[in-house]
């Protein structure tokens, strides 16, 4: 596949090329047809130089005897023979001319030089329309031009000449020669009554090598040629430069596209100038790697708060089983290690558990199982699994405002959440306080909150995206309950459709719990 | 050696409580920073490990609280905090070592050990007392070829009166050494323990012995 740039430098380059060949064509024939037309043009008047040439003449025995009786014998003989009166000798001439008054089509081939040069001749024949010659040019040297019948007075065809050059013949149909001598004309007309060449039409053709038009026309040719290869080299020349400049937006996306790699998520795509055109794409691909960049810190987020979850469990694994084979003779210890161990299993499964039902929810593998449950027993039920920890602290937990409130939800996402809720509200109030649950009805739905005291003099802030600057703090399972840490809590609520907000006040950690909806 | 060990996991608390104390350190348990601070402050400890993710009051503040309080006992930071601005963190705050959870329990006893010795001026984890060579870092006496057959209290009386070989260590303090705050030891106790280990140390041919100093101790002194 070519590039954008060297398929625009093809196609277009093509296109110009097709375009200039039809132009170069159009304009070929153009002027090849006016070419032919001016030498056509040309022909006829040569043609019609000699028409104008040719003229009718008196045999010169007659003429000899009829050219002495002169113009006034002609009025004369006129008056006279409409007068009926004797003939004289001039009147015998006349009868002589009327019985044997015979005339013949004269040109002298000694006007036209042009048609004896022995370079590239030219090529003219006069004859009847019988087909009897009467006079040819010299150039012919006695072969003939042939004959061809034409319905017009003029007809003009191409021929090959004599010599084999190409040429071009006019064929001229000549029914009203004049006679070279007035008086003769004038005297014919009286006798025939027409003054035009008697019971016969001459016919005139002309030819001439077309070797002018056909070197104009390969000039131009060439000439077409070589500025149409020069035009299209330019044109595909100017069309790469061009190209380069119009697609430098993409080259510079494509550049910026390549240098992006999963450690240079947070950068986005910049054009010096986007074309309008652009935009969207641009704007697109920004929003993609938003998203990337949001899934991939999602990712590592969550993947941290995995290992820090699993860290301490894992630390206390190790500690068990180092010292179970240190003193393996300790059979007591050996007891209570794998005791432990056990419930450090227990407490990974559900971390596990937790988060593998959180993926599956929001990779739509699975749905969240929905039930009716009343918080106020979870939250009971939940106190009393921290059970000997808290007591061992003086700890209590309230529990106020509408109690009998229920929501629906998945029990053991619920469960959960409640648990690792009232957990590390427990670990981080100090001894002898107690912890307060507050439920009450908001619009449709319930909230929940949970608050407890809190002596550490330090103040966090609550990232409103979901990262939760504590986390290393609220992350800690400790004291051997099954809690989560409050990243991945807000992790479960997410996958849940729970709202979760964490406020910070003074003295006070409040934690709240926004369910959609209520039975 | 008496320890004290802050950390909020209860499970890793019984855990490292009984393997330290099976390796000779008396440990005190406190799953809390302001307890741990105030156990800190109150008894006199050889040895802290200390957790910094607490509950109450976290593991930097309350070191920072101990040294300016003038305390110099020797603190192990042990966390799932892994990263080098948490350690560096940790070390300009006052500790004197960093561990990272999970951790090996033979390489937390190693490094206890070397800060025993740190604490006492010792830079060899071996020295020899006579015909006896006391191995700190292995937590072994032997006397010759033939190893020495002490209980980890034994040892810990015997190290303690190494360390501070020559000057007298009064009952108190090896009270303190011996037994954490739920051992309640019986009034000869002391006596006792110091009774079996001069037994022990007797039957070894040119090992050192533990003199009496009336009404103020007992020392550790070279065999005859």
């Amino acid at each position: 596949m070519r590039t954008i740039r060297g398929r625009l430098l093809v196609l277009l380059t093509l296109g110009m090329t097709a375009l200039l060949l039809v132009g170069g064509v159009v304009v070929w024939f153009v002027v090849r047809s006016s070419l032919r037309d001016g030498f056509d043009e040309s022909l006829a008047s040569k043609a019609g130089l000699l028409v104008a040439s040719l003229q009718l003449e008196v045999l010169p025995e007659h003429q000899q005897r009829i050219t002495r009786l002169g113009a006034s014998v002609l009025a004369d003989l006129d008056e006279k023979g409409s007068a009926g009166v004797d003939l004289t000798e001039r009147d015998e001439l006349l009868l002589l001319a009327k019985r044997g008054f015979r005339v013949r089509l004269v040109l002298d081939p000694d006007s036209f030089p042009e048609y004896r040069s022995s370079s590239r001749p030219e090529y003219f024949e006069v004859s009847l329309e019988s087909g009897d010659v009467l006079v040819r040019s010299g150039s012919l040297a006695g072969t003939t031009l042939g004959s061809w019948h034409g319905p017009a007075e003029w007809n003009l065809r191409d021929v090959t000449l004599p010599d084999g050059r190409a040429g071009r013949a006019i064929r001229v149909r000549v029914g009203n020669v004049k006679f070279a001598d007035k008086l003769w004309s004038q005297a014919w007309s009286r006798i025939r009554g027409e003054a035009r060449l008697p019971n016969t039409t001459a016919v005139v053709l002309v030819a001439k090598d077309l070797g002018d038009v056909e070197a104009a026309l390969s000039s131009l040719r060439i000439g077409m040629v070589a500025v149409g290869l020069l035009v299209v080299a330019g044109a595909a020349l100017l069309i790469f430069l061009v190209c380069g400049r119009a697609l430098h937006p993409l080259r510079q996306l494509r550049h910026q596209l390549l240098d992006l790699d999963a450690a240079a998520l947070r950068d986005r795509v910049h054009l010096d100038q986007t074309p309008p055109d652009l935009a969207p794409i641009v704007d697109s691909l920004n929003e993609g790697l938003a998203r990337l960049e949001r899934a991939f810190r999602r990712e590592r987020r969550v993947a941290g708060h995995l290992a820090h979850e699993l860290r301490t469990p894992v630390a206390e694994l190790r500690a068990i089983t180092d010292v179970a084979r240190r003193w393996p003779e300790d059979q007591e210890l050996r007891r209570r290690c794998v005791e432990q161990g056990n419930e450090i299993a227990r407490h990974m499964g559900r971390v596990v558990s937790a988060l593998l039902r959180v993926a599956r929810a929001q990779s739509g593998e699975c749905e969240l199982e929905t039930a009716q449950l009343r918080l106020d027993s979870l939250l009971q039920g939940a106190w009393e699994r921290r059970g000997a920890a808290a007591k061992r602290r003086g700890q209590t937990f309230l529990m106020r405002g509408a109690t009998d409130l229920s929501v629906d939800g998945d029990p053991e996402v619920t469960r959960a959440i409640l648990t690792s809720l009232l957990q590390n509200a427990a670990e981080h109030a100090p001894e002898g306080s107690a912890i307060e649950g507050l439920l009450r009805r908001d619009g449709a739905g319930v909230e929940l909150s949970i608050t407890n005291p809190r002596d550490t003099p330090e103040v966090e802030a609550f990232n409103a995206a979901g990262d939760l600057p504590w986390n290393d703090d609220s992350a800690s399972p400790s004291s051997g309950q099954p809690g989560l840490g409050l990243p991945l809590v807000a992790e479960l609520t997410r996958a849940s459709g729970i709202g979760f907000e964490v406020e910070v006040l003074s003295g006070e950690f409040r934690v709240s719990l926004a369910f959609p909806s209520s039975a | 050696m008496r320890l004290l060990l802050i950390e909020d996991s209860v499970r890793l608390c019984e855990t490292l409580s009984a393997g330290l104390s099976r390796v000779g350190f008396a440990v005190d348990v406190v799953s809390d920073g302001p307890r741990g601070l105030s156990y800190a402050r109150l008894n006199p400890y050889d040895l802290i490990v200390l957790d910094l993710m607490l509950p109450g009051l976290d593991g930097i503040t309350l070191l920072r609280q101990l040294r300016a309080g003038g305390c110099e006992t020797h603190v192990l930071i042990l966390t799932a905090k892994d990263r080098v601005q948490d350690r560096v963190l940790g070390l300009r705050a006052g500790a004197d070592d960093y561990l990272v959870k999970p951790f090996d329990f033979d390489e937390l006893v190693a490094r206890l050990r070397a800060l025993l010795r740190r604490r006492y001026g010792k830079k060899r984890p071996v020295f020899e007392l006579g015909t006896l060579t006391l191995n700190s870092a292995e937590g072994s006496a032997r006397c010759g070829d033939r190893a020495v057959d002490l209980s980890p209290r034994e040892y810990t009386l015997l190290e303690l009166l190494a360390y501070r070989s020559g000057e007298t260590v009064s009952r108190i303090e090896i009270e303190d050494a011996l037994y954490g705050e739920h051992d309640l030891p019986g009034g000869n106790a002391v006596d006792s323990a110091v009774c079996r280990l001069r037994s022990k140390l007797g039957e070894l041919a040119g090992g050192p012995r533990i003199r009496t100093r009336r009404g103020r101790g007992y020392a550790l002194v070279a065999g005859p």
